[in-house]
This record gives C-alpha cells, structure tokens and sequence, in this order.
C-alpha cells in the first residue's frame, strides 16, 4: 500500500526550537535564501504576555495544488502518494505559483532564478523514512500523518478553500478555545 | 530561531509594464476590424506601433523571469493554462499582424487576417485578466479579472480615433467603451477586499495610498479621455489614457498584493492572547 504524504502538527509540543528547518536546509544542501520549512510564532512578540506557540510551516502537499494549476511550464506534478513535485528543469521563474498558492509554500530563489518548495524529502519518504524535518523536531511535534487510526485526533487547520485540500492536520493544545483557532486557521486560507 | 523572512523586493514592475503597453496594443488590434468594417484603414503607424508596444512589452516581461532563457517553456500549457494563453496568444497577434504587413494580401485575404488578429487580440485582453483570476487566493479572484479586457477595447478604440482615424460613430464609441471600462473598474475595484494593515512590507510605501491611486486611476483613464474626446482633442485624449493605463497597471500590481501568513498569523495571536488565562 502506497504511503502517503502530509504532515501533522502539535501545536502543544512545538517549542519553536526550528531544528526542522536547520534540517530542511541540510538535507537540501542548505538553499540560502529560499527555505522550504519556517516557524512563525504566535504571540512571542506581539502579545508576549499570552502563551507562545510556534507554527512550522512548509508545503501543505494539497491535494489539489494551485502552484500546479497557476504554473504555466507544468513544473509541478502530484505523485500517486500525494507529494507535490516541483521539477526545477522546467521552470521558468515566474513566481505565479508564489501567488497562487495560499500558504506561502513556494519560494523564489533569486539566486538559482528558480522557485523551490519542499518535497517532503521524496528520497527518504521513498526509502520509508520521514522527512528530515520529522525526524529532526525534538519533540515529536511534528510527524507524517498516519494513513488511518488517529486522525480524530487532529483537526485540519486550514480551510478547503477553493478546493485546495491541504493535507496538513493540527493537533491543538489545551488552555486556547480550539474550535476559535481552528476557525482563524482556516481562514489563513480563505483571507488572503 | 524563527525564519519569516521573505523576498520583500516589489518583483511586479516588469508585469505593470509588459501589460501597460500589451493591454493598448491588443486593444488597437482588437478595434480594428470594428473600424474595418466601417470601410476605414488604419494607419499603418498605428499598427507598427501597436506590435512595436506589444514586443517591447513581452521582452520587458523578461525581467520578471529568474530564468528569461527559458521562457519558451511558458507556452506549453497554452489552452489549459492563462498564463501560457498569454504568452501564446501574443506571440499570434504578432504573426498575423507580421503576416499581414508582409504580404500585401488581396482585399478578401486582408479582411480574414484583420479578424483573426482582432479575435486573438480579444482573447489576449480577456487571458490577461484571467491570469490573476487565482482561485485559492481571494485577492485574486474578483471582478478585476474583466478590466483588461474593458481597459483595452477602451484604450484601443480611443488609440485610432487619437490617430486621426475617422470613421462614424468612432468617438461614440470610444465614450461608450469608456464608461464601460469605468462600470467595469468600480465593480471590480469595490469587489476587492481591504489588504491587511501593517503587513505587507513588499511593496513601496505609495501603494499604502489605495483610494488616492484608485481615483488617480479613474481620472487618467476615463474621465479626462472623455472630456477631452468630447472636446475634440483626441490626440490629447490617447496620451491621457496611455499614462491612464500604467497608472491602472501600477495601481492593480501595488495594491492587489497578497496578504502574508504572517498577517494571519498577527489575527490568530490577537485571539489568542485575549482567550489566555489570566
């Protein structure tokens, strides 16, 4: 059976340490300015009186991508496992997949002229690995969602806005009034 | 560590260009068989020009490629994808108006090459708008998405009767082209969600001036073009709209700029700290 890709994140675990995204850089040669994997944190600077909580973020791998259906070249492709490919032979650097997706994913590096995205470490996922990102968070925060059982647990954090799909699910902490977060979450897709 | 940063140079300055000149250009080209059929040629500068503007565009365009030498590979989804459609409809407006020039055809010939450049032009200004018709992203997804194609019929129209082009009802027509490009503009322009405040670093501080930009829009593009057509200075009228439609162009790359994760991220953190225990 085909495993397939997408992460899950606790937001209760991550302590924003962002070893994820130190080795995100690592495993893809350390792209300088254009990193697949950040962490953006909630309230650490504007509201440093509340709890903190971190967001790491990359591709959400949707199931209906928008970079695939805005890129003029059909530089991305969807693989039967769910990973959202970015062929970098083929693009032109356009960055209309930088609009079009909702989420910030993919990124222009000026340097190379090309963007580039994660690719949930197709080499090692392929190999039944988890990401480097996955493997590296100290925590267990951040994991590859499973292909069935505990998914009542997580809750999918963004919108199915426009028939996007992401495949990102979030577990929430306790002490927030969840079902606000989630409806905010969601709107990360539908606001912008 | 966090890591939020982001590419914060305005990249759109090439596209505000390409589609300032590409937007009057298909215009010229897709007016003219309505003043064909009215028994009237236009000017053969006007047409040089429009395809001089239309190349110039597209070669502007390339700046916003990081690879311009691949930019071949734009055109292989064309049909499927409006950004290739773009790309390859322009690249047919030329060859036929390049055809056409060259080849002196017969009357018969002329007229079927004048339609068919003024069909591809339509459908470059509708594929213009369509290439931000971005459905995942809700500033990408309004009525804004027809004003290319309003914009350019207008501006088209207005470019032959500022050449001396004089054919009946050409400044009526011009006038009506212009208040539907107007009708068009404000409903898309009030379709058009409100950026989020304080977080959108990627563009220069004169895009914060949205309603200033967006009247400056509608003065240069449709109501001084207007006055002065029906005044009777068309020449003037052309020059006008032409600073009109990089006006238009500049207003829509600056100011339709994406919200950022990181703006949403601010709401999420205002909800949060006022749901914490205290």
């Amino acid at each position: 059976m085909t495993r397939k890709a997408g992460f899950v994140l606790d937001l209760g675990r991550c302590v924003g340490c962002a070893a994820c995204v130190l080795a995100c850089r690592l495993e893809h040669g350390w792209p300088g300015s254009a990193p697949f994997r950040r962490v953006l944190p909630l309230n650490e600077v504007r509201h440093p009186a509340g709890p903190t909580y971190f967001l790491s973020l990359a591709c959400h791998h949707c199931e209906r991508p928008a970079c695939a259906a805005a890129c003029p070249t059909g530089a991305y492709e969807r693989r039967a496992d769910g990973i959202v490919r970015h062929r970098e032979d083929l693009c032109v650097g356009c960055r209309y997949c930088e609009m079009a997706c909702p989420f910030g994913a993919p990124r222009f590096d000026g340097a190379r002229g090309v963007v580039a995205k994660c690719d949930f470490c197709e080499a090692r996922f392929e190999r039944g690995d988890v990401p480097a990102c996955v493997a590296a968070c100290p925590t267990e925060a951040l994991r590859v969602a499973p292909d069935s059982g505990s998914a009542a647990e997580a809750i999918p954090g963004f919108r199915d806005a426009a028939g996007c799909r992401p495949s990102i699910r979030f577990t929430l902490p306790g002490g927030i009034r969840g079902a606000r977060l989630t409806g905010l979450l969601r709107q990360m897709a539908e606001r912008r | 560590m966090t890591n939020t940063a982001r590419d914060q140079a305005m990249h759109e300055w090439p596209l505000a260009v390409f589609t300032a000149l590409a937007i009057p250009a298909a215009g010229v080209c897709a007016a003219r068989p309505i003043v064909y059929s009215l028994g009237v040629t236009a000017p053969r500068p006007v047409m040089t020009a429009a395809a001089g503007a239309l190349v110039a565009g597209l070669a502007v365009s390339l700046w916003h490629l990081g690879r311009p030498a691949r930019a071949p590979l734009a055109v292989r989804r064309a049909g499927r994808n409006a950004l290739s459609s773009e790309v390859f409809l322009a690249a047919v407006v030329l060859a036929l108006s390049a055809l056409e020039s060259a080849a002196h055809p017969a009357p018969p010939v002329r007229l079927a090459l004048v339609s068919a450049t003024g069909l591809a032009a339509l459908l470059l200004l509708a594929v213009v708008g369509l290439v931000y018709f971005l459905p995942a992203r809700r500033p990408w997804r309004s009525a804004l998405v027809a004003s290319p194609l309003a914009l350019g019929l207008a501006a088209g129209v207005v470019a032959l009767a500022s050449a001396g082009v004089r054919a009946p009802l050409l400044v009526d027509l011009a006038l009506a082209l212009l208040a539907a490009d107007a009708i068009v503009a404000a409903f898309g322009w009030t379709s058009q969600p409100a950026r989020a405040s304080g977080f959108d670093p990627v563009h220069p501080a004169v895009f914060e001036r949205r309603r200033t930009l967006i009247a400056l829009r509608f003065v240069t593009v449709d109501v001084v073009p207007a006055v002065l057509l029906l005044a009777g200075h068309a020449a003037a009228a052309g020059i006008v709209l032409g600073a009109g439609v990089f006006v238009d162009r500049l207003t829509f790359y600056g100011t339709v700029c994406a919200r950022t994760t990181e703006a949403e991220i601010a709401t999420i953190e205002r909800v949060i700290a006022g749901s914490a225990p205290r």
